[in-house]
């Protein structure tokens, strides 16, 4: 037994002096080999693999304590006091190189091991060395030393030409630098080398994207794929061995490459020697090809890596800038067609709709920004998005906070409509112009053809299918196509109404275009307030020639079917003689052609253009609504009015008539005097000689439109009051409060006494009904 | 004293029919608008007065006079006044 042990001991001995030598010297004396193998054979016939295996690793770890430990050690303080660079990279070369070479020999012997026994034990041997030799290597991966080959990878890489650098000085330090991460990928660690290969493409990428923030006029992805197919991979091809054979100086590709095991020269030894020649020759082809395999392979994988790199890194950015991009349109449109590319590599559109949210929260939907501001933006981002994600779903999910929030303005229907009838933004006109071709174009049967799923990634919830055409998603932000004709029946009234020169061929094109979209019958209305405006022009024509005593050139009449027209406000007055007798003669006209329907004038609309000289030659020009310009031309009989007497000339009563005075005085044309008394001011200061004074009418305010709102319930009062009174016949006003308190229940009769008053006397002036002594009655 | 003198003035009026009856009775449409065969108020889609001073449109009387010859409100006979 103890002769055994003694075997075992002496072989142990042997083979320790055996791989220290080989480790030194690297090399083999193939006459030890035969010794050696003679000895192995016969200590270990018997023993079990797992005991073989547990002594060749003690005395594998008895020479790594020797000679392996101390190189690490070496080598983690040469890194963490670094001396000169380029000593530096020449002691941990060598460092990693006596690494290889301890690895190669501890190969060899256990190979030389192996032989003796199975192929089986062989591989079991190998498998459980490769394992506890990666487990010491960890150590030398510190951040020290991937810091340390970064700055190599980065100098190397900023090299621009690999194959011939400038100074000897450099040659060495790129040459140092390849061959330590070809004896890293020996020694199994080509993962880190890769890892800090990605880091230092990925700063380079970075520091490129960089100089392009904020561009948006250029395409990047191609020149960033050209730059990947130049640049990074002829860097990666060249530290990763695969240089072609015009660039490789040296011969030292085949010095480092990995000798692979079948190759040791004890299998070879053992054939004979024709066998020798023709397996060596075969295998050498064999092997380099199979090497040549690999390295495609990992090539490949990095370059579809650092292609995907490339578009996730320029999706980031080209994210984070998103609100830009979209403010930008069209100008942005290689950014967009760039960001579209990107995102079909990687999968970041969720991440874009977070983003863009996010960004359009903090800097559109706001009260700083203009309701036009944020429906131009929109549409841009409609615009955009379509681009981007062609499957809608990233528009409709950002979609979703923006139209929540535009429902809550008040005036966006108003500044759709502004947008589509101002002459500057014909764009989003063309935009509607070609929705609506194209919905003539399709029936509901092509329509069902084009039918696909939703794509996966679809929010089921408010997807929105018509996300093809800009107009109709603004459209659809107020849900009903009504209230828009309806928004945008009262800007055409508005228009034909107060402007001065309103361009008719224009709107008719506009509602010509608008009838494509929403059919014929819902511009019914606009057609017949376009149809009234034509014929009041030839009515007035005609009137013109017939009308001797007709020579005043400046009046425009428009003569409205009013049942088409949004309600006009009934705010009537009676203007100076000198413009009733114009009004007078063509409501004579009128009423003789058009027999028997009779004209009421309804003058708080329209508008006046006056000239105003002063006394000192000064002429201001003003436009002003049709009430001011009166009480302006009744200045210009007196200087001086006092507020009673206006509301006399004109029949109205005076606190409607201060209200419409006060923007007169505000502006500086009046003065109020003490005592309500009213002056023409003779030296206006500003210079309106050139330059139109528009005095606008205090713009309806919103209490004012509830009011209005409300007046259709006074409507249905109004019935109420007629039946109270028919069969009442006299009422005072307190008792028709009670009753319609009683009577009207739907809507309910909310108003108080005095209200009632105000409506009933409204009625009085109207002549529908007069009040004797306190008691109404119907005015027969 | 200021010289004011009037450059250019829109002036907005609407017309009605000269009756005392608001819709017709016949379609019951306001006067105002137009029968349910028009589509556009006033000279296209006039409206007529009996003798009993009862008024319809035109193009509602018309067609009621196709089986009768009465006005439909009164029963008194019709022509045109």
């Amino acid at each position: 037994m103890s002769s055994h042990w003694d075997k075992i001991e002496y072989a142990e001995e042997l083979l320790t002096s055996f791989l220290l030598n080989c480790v030194s010297t690297s090399k083999m004396e193939w006459i030890e080999i035969e010794r050696i193998r003679g000895i192995v054979e016969v200590t270990f016939e018997k023993s079990s693999i797992m005991f073989l295996d547990t002594v060749l690793r003690e005395l594998i770890e008895d020479v790594f304590q020797k000679i392996g430990a101390p190189l690490i050690i070496k080598l983690t303080e040469n890194l963490e006091q670094p001396s000169k660079s380029g000593e530096l990279l020449l002691q941990v070369s060598n460092s990693l190189e006596q690494l290889v070479e301890f690895r190669k020999s501890c190969i060899e012997l256990l190979l030389l091991i192996g032989s003796v026994r199975s192929k089986k034990d062989t591989a079991l041997l190998e498998n459980s060395f490769e394992t506890w030799f990666s487990c010491k290597l960890t150590s030398i991966v510190t951040p020290q030393f991937e810091e340390f080959l970064r700055t190599f990878a980065k100098a190397s890489f900023q090299q621009v030409d690999w194959s011939c650098p400038e100074s000897d000085a450099e040659k060495l330090s790129m040459e140092g630098f390849f061959s330590v991460c070809t004896y890293l990928e020996s020694l199994g660690l080509s993962v880190l080398v890769l890892q800090v290969l990605y880091k230092v493409i990925l700063n380079e990428l970075q520091s490129l994207l960089k100089i392009h923030e904020g561009n948006f006029t250029i395409r990047l992805l191609p020149s960033l794929s050209n730059w990947l197919d130049s640049n990074v991979i002829n860097w990666l091809r060249w530290i990763l061995g695969m240089r072609t054979e015009a660039s490789v100086s040296g011969s030292q590709l085949s010095n480092v490459s990995p000798l692979p095991c079948h190759q040791s020269p004890l299998l070879l030894e053992r054939m004979s020697p024709t066998d020798k020649a023709h397996v060596m020759k075969d295998e050498e082809a064999k092997t380099s090809e199979n090497w040549y395999l690999e390295k495609e392979k990992l090539y490949t994988q990095c370059y579809l890596r650092i292609d995907h790199l490339i578009a996730q890194e320029l999706a980031r950015l080209r994210i984070s800038e998103m609100f830009d991009i979209v403010v930008d349109y069209p100008d942005s449109l290689p950014t967009l067609e760039d960001l579209k590319d990107c995102l079909q590599k990687t999968d970041q559109k969720r991440e874009l709709s977070k983003a863009f949210k996010l960004q359009l929260n903090k800097r559109l939907l706001h009260a700083g920004a203009t309701t036009s501001d944020i429906l131009a933006t929109y549409v841009h981002a409609i615009h955009s998005l379509r681009i981007v994600d062609p499957d809608g779903n990233i528009l409709s999910d950002i979609s979703k906070p923006v139209r929540k929030y535009l429902q809550n303005r008040s005036d966006t229907i108003r500044c759709i409509i502004y947008g589509l009838t101002n002459e500057t933004e014909d764009e989003t006109f063309q935009e509607l112009i070609s929705a609506s071709q194209n919905m003539a174009e399709e029936d509901e049967e092509a329509i069902e053809a084009k039918w696909m799923p939703l794509p996966a990634d679809a929010p089921y919830d408010e997807y929105v299918s018509g996300m093809d055409d800009a107009f109709g998603i603004l459209l659809s932000i107020y849900g009903s196509k009504e209230s828009f004709l309806n928004e945008y029946r009262t800007a055409l009234a508005d228009r034909i109404l107060k402007s001065l020169d309103f361009q008719l061929d224009k709107e008719m094109r506009n509602v010509e275009l608008l009838k494509l979209r929403f059919g014929e019958s819902s511009l019914h209305s606009c057609d017949i307030m376009l149809r009234d405006l034509r014929e009041s022009r030839r009515l007035l024509t005609s009137a013109k020639e017939q009308i001797s005593s007709w020579k005043d050139e400046s009046f425009e009449i428009v003569v409205c079917s009013k049942i088409v027209w949004p309600k006009l406000t009934d705010e009537s007055f009676v203007p100076p003689v000198e413009i009733r007798c114009a009004l007078d003669s063509f409501q004579k006209h009128f009423e003789e052609m058009k027999k028997p329907r009779k004209l009421l004038w309804d003058l708080s609309c329209g508008a006046m253009k006056l000239s105003l000289t002063t006394e000192k030659g000064q002429t201001i020009s003003v436009r002003v609504s049709p009430l001011q310009g009166c009480v302006l031309i009744l200045f210009g009989r007196h200087g001086q009015w006092n507020l009673q007497q206006l509301c006399e000339e004109l029949s109205v009563s005076a606190d409607f008539l201060k209200r419409k005075i006060l923007p007169l005085v505000n502006q500086g044309l009046l003065q109020e005097l003490n005592g309500e008394i009213y002056e023409f001011v003779e030296s206006y200061e500003g210079n309106f000689e050139k330059e139109e004074l528009i005095i606008e009418e205090e713009t309806m305010a919103e209490e004012e439109r509830s009011e209005q709102t409300g007046s259709s319930n006074i409507w249905i009062y109004e019935r109420y009051i007629y039946g109270i009174l028919e069969s009442f016949q006299a009422l005072p006003l307190e008792r028709i409060h009670k009753l319609l308190k009683v009577f009207v229940i739907n809507p309910r009769y909310d108003k108080t006494e005095y209200e009632l008053n105000g409506l009933l006397t409204n009625l009085v002036q109207q002549q529908k009904l007069k009040c004797i002594d306190g008691l109404f009655m119907v005015n027969k | 004293m200021v010289v004011v003198k009037l450059e250019k003035a829109k002036v907005t009026c609407h017309w009605t029919w000269n009756t005392k009856d608001e819709t017709c009775g016949i379609c019951q449409m306001p006067f105002d608008g137009c029968c349910p065969d028009c589509k556009i108020p006033g000279d296209d889609c006039p409206i007529v007065w009996g003798p009993c001073e009862h008024s319809f449109h035109l193009h509602c009387i018309l067609k009621w006079l196709n089986s009768r010859q009465h006005c439909p409100l009164c029963r008194r006979e019709w022509h045109f006044n």
